[in-house]
């Protein structure tokens, strides 16, 4: 049992650290507002599916560390994370019995959440988005999903984690 | 209840570090705990860069040796009149009896990240407490003025880029002396100059360098040439926009200065 649970936990981090790695990953200055949400998506993919691990206190405190990698103002990302969570407890059930489509809505509607959430803290401080390609990241977060979606169950198998 | 905990965390910290700068240290500690994820980050370039470097035919390096070779030759050419130059400097400053201008010390540090984050202009730079970097020293490239940094922590530090938002720089026009504070947009390849009089003399090309008035910067570094000027007579002010000389996006090593009067002071 507990060597279970410290598998499915060493599963879970190495994905995090992951994602992690991909928000700060170098890009083309042109495709900057393309660039995902991944760790926004993975949080997501966790917390729908196994919600006895990944709860608003991760979240929190992976936002902090992105706050930290990306500069910006601590907490910010914090913040946003710790809401999508807290939002996902009253669509567990419904997206988990959504067809396809559907469920991309959902995932849409999570993320740009997420980014109106951090759009509005910014445009509190006064550096509100300076162009709507902001809201491009959402879109391509979605366009994602699907791999994100089979890559994660691809790995759960090979961690044996049910 | 864990909502409640983490929201007012996290706003309280967003707070605490929009108001103050009380949360910097706090941050440093931070940074050294994600330095592995920025370590990973960095891989797939530096990888890039070495295997680029091992596939280099012989023709090629010699080319570049000859070429380096050759801008080494025409540089030195130009240090000599520099140094004399300088020289002639020091002894009219000294005939004006005014204060003596100290040179400034150079260190080469690497651009490890870009910041992600699209609100801010930032980048992570591969030298930090350790090799004496300081808040708020300046850092330039090849070209001109690059920015500031921002935070420390023991390996690594980072700098905000001249075109951030939140960034100004007082520059002066190489033309004429007139002065101004240029401040970024937010955009990559755009700067303005606020509040300018309408009457003040800025033209199309003018090279606007650092005025080192405010002592944060040394005077003299370039910063950007004046692109558009947009004369409005309803307006209160000249709108100004410059583009930065220095290559914000591309170049990978920059220098950290430490300016002279630092020197004589510690």
């Amino acid at each position: 049992m507990t060597l279970n649970l410290a598998k499915t936990i060493c599963a879970i981090s190495i994905t995090f650290f992951i994602g992690l790695v991909l928000t700060i990953m170098p890009m083309p200055t042109h495709f900057q507002w393309a660039r995902p949400e991944w760790i926004t998506l993975i949080l997501i993919y966790w917390a729908l599916y196994y919600p006895n691990y990944v709860g608003i206190m991760t979240a929190f405190f992976l936002g902090i560390m992105v706050d930290v990698l990306s500069g910006g103002l601590l907490g910010q990302t914090a913040l946003a994370l710790s809401l999508v969570a807290f939002s996902i407890n009253f669509v567990r059930v419904k997206i988990r019995t959504f067809r396809h489509w559907q469920q991309a809505l959902a995932i849409l509607l999570l993320v740009a959440f997420k980014q109106l959430i951090m759009a509005w803290l910014q445009w509190i401080v006064g550096h509100p988005p300076t162009s709507t390609l902001y809201w491009l990241s959402s879109v391509f977060s979605v366009m994602l999903w699907p791999v994100l979606y089979l890559f994660m169950q691809a790995y759960l198998y090979q961690f044996n984690i049910r | 209840m864990q909502l409640v905990v983490a929201i007012l965390l996290a706003a309280g910290l967003v707070f605490w570090d929009h108001h103050s700068d009380d949360l910097t240290r706090f941050r440093s500690h931070l940074s050294v705990v994600v330095y592995p994820v920025q370590w990973v980050a960095d891989l797939p370039s530096k990888w890039m860069n070495s295997t680029n470097r091992y596939w280099y035919s012989v023709d090629k390096l010699k080319g570049e040796i000859k070429h380096l070779r050759q801008e080494q030759l025409i540089n030195l050419g130009k240090l000599q009149k520099l140094s004399a130059l300088e020289a002639e400097n020091h002894r009219l400053r000294a005939l004006l009896q005014s204060s003596d201008r100290k040179n400034d010390t150079l260190l080469i540090a690497e651009i490890m990240q870009v910041d992600p984050d699209p609100f801010s202009q930032q980048v992570l730079l591969s030298k930090g407490n350790d090799d004496e970097v300081y808040l708020g020293q300046p850092i330039i490239d090849e070209n001109g003025l690059v920015g500031s940094i921002v935070e420390i922590s023991p390996i690594t530090s980072r700098a905000m880029l001249i075109t951030d938002v939140s960034h100004a720089v007082p520059v002066e026009n190489t033309r004429n002396g007139s002065r101004a504070i240029a401040v970024g947009t937010g955009e990559a390849s755009r700067l303005e100059l606020q509040h300018v009089p309408l009457t003040a003399d800025f033209n199309e090309g003018d090279l606007l360098v650092t005025s080192g008035l405010g002592g944060k910067y040394p005077p003299g570094y370039p910063v950007g040439k004046v692109m558009k000027k947009i004369y409005d007579v309803g307006a209160p002010f000249l709108t100004i926009e410059l583009e930065p000389v220095a290559k914000l996006g591309k170049s990978r090593q920059i220098l950290l200065i430490k300016p002279g009067y630092k020197e004589s002071q510690s």
